[in-house]
């Protein structure tokens, strides 16, 4: 988590954060003392322009897409947006900014010299039962340079 | 955690009822219970599928549901279900 300075909407803060140490989630009290610590900034997205709204309405996002996105538009030093699922990978990318998948994150953490080789492949085969059939093997493989 | 629920159903669910019931010894109860988890997990997978497909976020088969998002990936874990 510390390869790369990380911010969060307070949505993301309040689904893992607040409802995580509610459910006794031990994840939940680690990201807690991060953002505690500063490690991890939590911003406040704010509403974007009517038309713009709209659009998100008709693509179906719930509000902590919304401001996953509102966030991503609208923070000039948000380089990517970590994100697994699909159809927000898609509007992120519709919406001109950068969207990467866990394990293209980490990937471009070990490019970056931020994360070993092994830890990174530690790191992946232990989200593989996680993620769908295919993208942990690709990302396994271009680390391991044979693609 | 489970709750009771008292319902009527239709006549065709029924007359299923009564034969799987008398097929496997099992209780009224325990065959309505098997028909409801059933049914919930398709519509799960239905709407698991469709998150796959990048036709729904996760949030929103979450909302679905009537889960939080948390619930929702234990609940994937569980069924062993990628997120």
């Amino acid at each position: 988590m510390d390869v790369a300075p990380l911010v969060v909407t307070r949505e993301v803060q309040r689904e893992t954060v607040d409802a995580g140490l509610a459910g006794g989630y031990p994840d939940a009290v680690e990201i807690q003392a991060r953002i505690q610590a500063g490690r991890i900034a939590v911003r406040e997205a704010p509403q974007l322009s009517a038309p713009f709204e709209e659009v998100l309405d008709l693509y179906g996002l719930q509000e902590g897409d919304k401001a996953v996105t509102r966030l991503a538009v609208q923070a000039s030093d948000v380089g990517a947006t970590v994100t697994d699922d699909r159809l927000l990978y898609v509007v992120l990318q519709r919406c001109g900014r950068q969207a990467c998948f866990l394990p293209d994150f980490i990937e471009r953490a070990v490019a970056g010299g931020r994360l070993e080789t092994a830890t990174a492949q530690r790191l992946l085969l232990a989200v593989r039962p996680r993620l769908a059939s295919g993208f942990v093997e690709h990302s396994l493989r271009r680390l391991e340079g044979v693609i | 955690m489970a709750v009771t629920v008292h319902t009527v159903v239709d006549d065709r669910i029924a007359k299923y009822v009564n034969r799987v019931k008398a097929h496997q010894y099992a209780t009224e109860a325990t065959v309505l219970r098997e028909l409801v988890e059933r049914g919930y997990d398709q519509i799960l997978r239905h709407l698991h599928d469709r998150y796959q497909r990048g036709e729904l976020t996760f949030r929103t088969v979450a909302e679905e549901l009537g889960l939080s998002v948390r619930e929702l990936y234990d609940l994937l874990e569980q069924k062993g279900l990628p997120t």
